[in-house]
């Protein structure tokens, strides 16, 4: 059977110079590689860690998945179907299937419309008529572990773990088989990560989902992540089960990444 | 120990919020030393009181909040309850300066480095290009390379590392008595945080100053401060050496704080360990201990008052009943 989700030698591109400027200065190639000849490969039921630091072109990866920025090379196959070249209105459906949990949870949501909304909106985008939007999105709720009172709450009236749950519950409106959580856990408590990370794992046994988890916090990734790609300056520099890269990292930016981690320890 | 050897010295400090539903008693009788050359990390969620706790300090709290009468804050010798608004202006970012959580907004993205450097420096008898040299040796300090010439520069030419450097050149510029770093690392990524660390463990050294560190990342507590105190919910509930409280944690809210860091849990496993329920209502508290719904290992003392401090050992205390009753 092959992998939910294949992706081989992926390369993004973003131009750094247009074309008159270009040639004013003389550049041959006013392009940055974001994301370079990038493969991995995502089955159903498994978690994938994405591992970098800021500029390493890991959010660059996850959106060109779901088609946010255009790939220029390479494949990405889900469920067997190429996705690399399909027009906008073909990756609709696409995003169906892969949903995107965004950064920072307070602001991946509309400060002007209620929970309720938030959660039904993608019933609205797909236009999906066979669902009452209202029922779901109190099915959704629950399932995250908020009671129906957070219905009628706005954004700035929840904290950043229940607004972290709100979108959880959106990314899960439309069943998807895939979610890309960008740094689900950045900014919240200590205590509130764990119960985040709980639901996440709690949601993928009952659901069978597959996660792509893009992060730069080592220590979350190594309980959730079956397998990891450390990421640098957009390629891949060591990949591998979650066990090997903690226990024998081979790369030396690997080895830079876990030495940075504070010890909880005074000694 | 004697008041001389505080730079900072909080006493019994109290500070609610009048809002539409009540009073909101945002902190409740909260001691905090800070001694000279000490580094003294504030652990703690969010809604702890943390940044109230620095905006009294500084006499910045929003105008519906009422001080208790009986507080006190002892700055090196001086009660800065008492301070006029000349003095609160010497204080502010001159004797204590801060560091604040996010570098990409803590600057002006239309005033090059240089001029928001010397600007710091307006009450100074200096000339303009005195100013300078000093913001191009502060630049140096901090390990900016080539400072002269980028003191021209604006933020945006800078990446994030570089510009908390630039925020904490700016912090030391005044020769602060006690600088307030509040989570100076969360923006970065963690080679940066590593370094930013390191760099400020340096910085104490050539200054002289104290510090308070505040942060939810237990692992930057551990590496750089000196002694610890751990906040819930508006109140301390333990303070001690960082040693003590790592090692031999009473209260169980840090206990099970420490249970929760996903770095100090060493076998890889799927299920984390949380902590249940959530932060009371500051409106209406608990009539007993206000860690006590959440608490599992609450007896009937908890429900009934709330608890004092009580001493573990040495420097050492915590606000709970298992420890008067040990």
């Amino acid at each position: 059977m092959p992998d939910l989700l294949e992706v081989e030698h992926l390369r993004v591109r973003f131009r750094t110079a247009g074309l008159v400027q270009a040639l004013l200065k003389g550049l041959d190639d006013p392009f940055i590689d974001a994301v370079m000849d990038v493969s991995f490969s995502l089955a159903k039921g498994e978690t994938f860690g994405l591992v970098g630091e800021s500029g390493s072109g890991k959010t660059t990866l996850g959106r060109a998945i779901i088609g946010l920025v255009q790939a220029q090379e390479g494949s990405i196959k889900f469920e067997g179907k190429e996705l690399v070249g399909l027009k906008d209105s073909q990756y609709q459906e696409v995003r169906r299937n892969i949903a995107m949990m965004f950064q920072d949870p307070i602001a991946s949501l509309s400060p002007r419309k209620k929970v309720r909304s938030q959660i039904a909106e993608p019933f609205k985008i797909h236009n999906i008529k066979d669902k009452d939007p209202d029922q779901e999105a109190r099915r959704l709720l629950k399932l995250v572990g908020l009671h129906e009172g957070f219905l009628e709450a706005y954004p700035h009236q929840l904290s950043g773990g229940q607004a972290r749950r709100v979108g959880v519950a959106r990314a899960l409106s439309l069943d998807p088989k895939v979610i890309i959580a960008d740094e689900p856990t950045a900014g919240l408590d200590v205590s509130v990560q764990g119960e985040i990370l709980n639901l996440m794992n709690r949601l993928q046994r009952e659901l069978g989902l597959s996660y792509l988890i893009i992060t730069h916090n080592l220590p979350v990734v190594r309980h959730v992540s079956d397998r990891l790609a450390i990421m640098y300056l957009g390629r891949f520099v060591e990949t591998g089960t979650t066990t090997e890269i903690f226990e024998k990292p081979a790369h030396p930016y690997t080895l830079g990444l876990l030495a940075a981690v504070p010890e909880p320890d005074p000694g | 120990m004697s008041t001389s050897e505080n730079v900072l010295d909080v006493r019994d400090l109290s500070v609610s919020f009048n809002t539409a539903r009540g009073s909101l008693r945002a902190l409740r009788h909260i001691d905090l030393k800070v001694p000279q050359n000490k580094i003294v990390g504030i652990v703690g969620e969010s809604g702890c009181g943390k940044s109230t706790l620095i905006n009294s300090l500084l006499r910045l709290l929003a105008p519906n909040a009422v001080v208790d009468d009986n507080s006190e804050i002892i700055f090196e010798g001086e009660d800065v309850m008492e301070m006029g608004k000349s003095d609160l202006q010497g204080l502010r970012g001159q004797r204590i300066s801060m560091i604040f959580q996010d570098p990409m907004t803590a600057l002006n993205p239309v005033i090059s480095i240089g001029a928001q450097m010397s600007d710091i420096l307006y009450r100074q008898k200096l000339t303009k290009a005195q100013k300078r040299e000093r913001a191009a040796a502060m630049l140096a300090q901090v390990g900016i390379p080539d400072s002269v010439r980028r003191l021209d520069d604006y933020p945006h030419q800078f990446s994030g590392g570089m510009r908390q450097r630039i925020c904490i050149a700016m912090a030391l510029m005044m020769n602060p008595s006690l600088l307030i770093a509040d989570e100076p690392t969360t923006a970065l990524d963690v080679t940066l945080e590593a370094q930013i660390i390191h760099l400020m463990k340096e910085l104490r050294e050539d200054f002289e100053c104290s510090m308070l560190f505040v942060s939810h990342n237990l692992g930057l507590i551990a590496e750089l401060c000196d002694e610890v105190i751990v906040m819930y919910a508006g109140e301390v509930v333990e303070q001690g050496n960082v040693h003590d409280l790592f090692h031999r944690a009473q209260h169980p809210y840090t206990q099970m704080l420490l249970e929760c860091d996903p770095a100090r849990i060493s076998e890889t496993r799927k299920d984390l360990p949380t902590i249940s329920g959530s932060v009371p209502d500051l409106v209406d508290l608990p009539q007993g201990c206000i860690f006590s719904p959440r608490c599992p290992k609450r007896y009937e003392p908890c429900n009934e008052s709330p608890p004092g401090t009580f001493e573990v050992g040495g420097q050492h205390s915590a606000r709970c009943f298992k420890v008067r009753d040990a």
